[in-house]
C-alpha cells in the first residue's frame, strides 16, 4: 500500500515509491533507456462496471424509499455518479513499462493512457536528444529470430518467459449464456401482459442458469482467443447477474417483511411474486427492465459478436494462420 | 529483447514507434511501444584486472594478485580494473562507494529516505480515529518535529508544511487535554 510518482531529472527518471513515510528511489539514466511500452487494460472499464452497477443499485430504490433512506440513496447515487464521471474523463487504463538493459520496470504511476502518451511523447524527445534519432537502419539491425519474427537485440532481461500459448474455444458456453439471457428476457417480457407462477418458475430457473453459465464462461475464457469484444459482454454478464440477484433478493425480504405468515413459505413467496403484476410494484418492474436489458444488450450482441467471430474464423484469412496473426491494426486510444 | 507484456510473444517491426495503438499479434492487445538506439547498444565488458607480472609493480589493495592502474579518489588506495569504479568523473574503490551511499554524498547515490515530516503528520492525524491514543502521540508528534526539524526529507524538495501542520495538529491535542484534565479535577 503506497504511492508511485514519477519525476524527471536533468539526465534521468526518478520513480519514488511512497508509504507512510518512507520512499524508496529507483533511477533510470535517459541513455539507457531501451523501450517504453504501454498496454491498454480494461481496469478502467471495469471500474465503470463496478460503479455502473453500483448507481443502479443505489438509483432505483429511490423509485420505492421516502424519508431519510429516499436522502441517503440520492446522496450515494450523486457520489457514484461523480465518481464515474471522473473516471470516464480520466479515460482508459494502462500498463507502462520501461526497459533497459538489466531489468523491466512497470511505472505503475502511468495508469491513464492520455498521460502515458503524453508523458512517452516528451520523454522520446528528451531521451532522442541523449542518445539521438533511431533511424530505419537501426530499426532493421534488430536481428531475425527462427521463423522470420523480429525480436530487439541485447540481452534484455534474461529471465524472460516464453510466450503463453493461446487456446482455442469454441464458444459453446458463451452461445448457451446469450441465448439464455435473450429466453428470459422473452419470459420477462410476457409478465407485462399475463402472470403465471409457470413463467416466474421457468425465469428464475433461467436467471440460476445464468449465473451458472457466466461463472463458467468467464472460466473458459481466460488465455483463449476469443475476441475481446465478447470477454467484455461475458464480464458485462457477470455484473447484470449480481445486480438481479441483488434485486430479487432484495423483493424477497420485502416481501417476506410485508408479510410475515409467508416468510418461511418459499412456495407462497413465489406465488405471491408471481402475482404481482410490474406495473404495481416499482421494483419488480425495475427487476424486468434489467432483465429485458440485458436481453437486448448482452444476449443479442454477444451472439452477434459469437457469430462474426466464427465466420472470420472460417474465412480465408484463417486465425490459426501465422501471417495473420502478424497483421498490426493500428486505432487512436478511445474513450473508456 | 521486444515482448508484449501481457502474454511475451514477440512484437514485430511495425509495432515500434508508430505514436499510436497498435495490436499484439498473440493476444490482440492494445500497446504502444517506444524504442530507442540504446537497444542495440551492447553492454559493455566488465574488466578482470591483469594479473602482476613483474614482482615490484604495485599491486590492487583488494586483490594483491591483480596489477593497479589508478588510486582511489578518497582514501588513495591503489585499485585493479575491477575495482575501478568511475562516479561522476572520479574513480573510487567498492569501499568509499558503499561509504558515500550510506553517508549521502551523492545524492543520485540515495535509494531510501525517511520522511519524518510525513510521519509527524501521521501520528498527529491518524491517531485521531481512536482519540484517546492521542495522549501519547501528540507528544511524540512534537518531538519528531523538533527532533527532525533540519533532517532531510524527500529528495523532492519540498517545504516544511507538514511538520508545521503537525504541529499545530499536535499542540491543539495537547491542549485539549490539559483543558479536560484541568475540568475533571475541578469536577473533583
Amino acid at each position: 500500500m503506497g504511492k508511485y510518482t514519477l519525476w524527471q531529472g536533468a539526465d534521468h527518471l526518478l520513480h519514488i515509491f511512497s508509504r507512510f513515510g518512507f520512499e524508496d528511489y529507483k533511477r533510470f539514466y535517459l541513455s539507457d533507456i531501451q523501450a517504453v511500452i504501454a498496454r491498454k487494460t480494461i481496469v478502467g472499464k471495469v471500474h465503470n462496471i463496478i460503479l455502473g452497477g453500483l448507481l443502479s443499485i443505489f438509483s432505483l430504490p429511490t423509485l420505492i424509499l421516502e424519508g431519510s433512506w429516499f436522502i441517503f440513496c440520492v446522496f450515494m447515487t450523486a457520489m457514484i455518479f461523480g465518481l464515474l464521471l471522473i473516471n470516464m474523463y480520466l479515460g482508459p487504463t494502462c500498463q507502462t513499462t520501461l526497459m533497459t538493459a538489466v531489468q523491466t520496470e512497470k511505472l505503475q504511476s502511468l495508469h491513464r493512457l492520455k498521460a502515458a502518451f503524453r508523458i512517452m511523447d516528451g520523454l522520446g524527445l528528451d531521451i532522442q536528444q541523449v542518445q539521438g534519432a533511431l533511424t530505419r537502419e537501426d530499426l532493421f539491425e534488430i536481428p531475425l529470430r527462427s521463423g522470420g519474427c523480429p525480436t530487439a537485440h541485447g540481452p534484455g532481461p534474461s529471465n524472460a518467459s516464453p510466450p503463453k500459448p493461446v487456446k482455442h474455444e469454441s464458444g459453446g458456453i458463451h452461445r448457451m449464456l446469450f441465448t439464455l439471457l435473450l429466453v428470459n428476457g422473452v419470459l420477462v417480457s410476457t409478465e407485462f401482459f399475463f402472470c403465471q407462477i409457470i413463467l416466474t418458475i421457468f425465469s428464475s430457473a433461467a436467471s440460476l442458469c445464468i449465473g451458472i453459465l457466466v461463472i463458467i464462461a468467464l472460466v473458459r475464457q481466460h488465455d483463449t482467443d476469443l475476441p475481446g469484444p465478447l470477454r467484455m459482454m461475458t464480464w458485462t454478464s457477470l455484473g447484470f447477474v449480481a445486480a438481479t440477484f441483488v434485486i430479487g433478493y432484495v423483493a424477497g425480504m420485502v416481501l417476506a417483511f410485508k408479510n410475515p405468515s409467508m416468510a418461511y413459505n418459499q412456495w407462497e413467496i413465489v406465488k405471491s411474486i408471481s402475482n404481482l403484476s410490474p406495473w404495481d410494484s416499482h421494483l419488480k418492474l425495475s427487476h424486468n427492465i434489467l432483465i429485458l436489458g440485458s436481453a437486448l444488450f448482452i444476449g443479442l450482441p454477444g451472439l452477434i459478436i459469437l457469430q462474426r467471430s466464427e465466420v472470420r474464423a472460417k474465412g480465408p484469412l484463417n486465425s490459426k494462420s501465422t501471417a495473420a496473426r502478424q497483421k498490426a491494426i493500428s486505432r487512436d486510444p478511445d474513450p473508456g | 529483447m521486444l515482448n508484449c507484456t501481457k502474454c511475451n510473444a514477440p512484437l514485430s517491426q511495425n509495432a515500434v514507434n508508430t505514436h499510436s495503438l497498435v495490436a499484439c499479434p498473440a493476444c490482440s492487445g492494445l500497446l504502444r511501444v517506444d524504442i530507442f538506439p540504446a537497444i542495440n547498444r551492447s553492454l559493455p565488458v566488465g574488466r578482470t584486472g591483469a594479473t602482476l607480472q613483474v614482482e615490484n609493480e604495485a599491486g590492487c589493495f583488494y586483490h594483491p594478485q591483480k596489477k593497479a592502474i589508478v588510486p582511489c579518489a578518497d582514501c588513495g588506495r591503489f585499485l585493479c580494473a575491477l575495482c575501478d569504479i568511475a562516479l561522476y568523473g572520479r574513480r573510487i574503490c567498492p569501499l568509499c562507494l558503499e561509504k558515500a551511499k550510506v553517508h549521502r554524498k551523492h545524492k543520485n547515490l540515495e535509494n531510501h529516505r525517511t520522511c519524518f515530516d510525513t510521519i509527524a503528520l501521521l501520528v498527529a492525524t491518524v491517531s485521531m480515529l481512536i482519540y484517546w491514543f492521542t495522549i501519547i502521540s501528540a507528544p511524540l508528534a512534537i518531538y519528531l518535529t523538533l527532533r527532525h526539524w533540519t533532517s532531510p526529507s524527500s529528495i523532492i524538495p519540498r517545504s516544511r508544511i507538514r511538520f508545521i501542520l503537525a504541529f499545530i495538529v499536535a499542540g491543539a491535542q495537547i491542549v485539549g487535554w490539559i483543558l479536560f484534565f484541568t475540568q475533571l479535577a475541578q469536577s473533583t
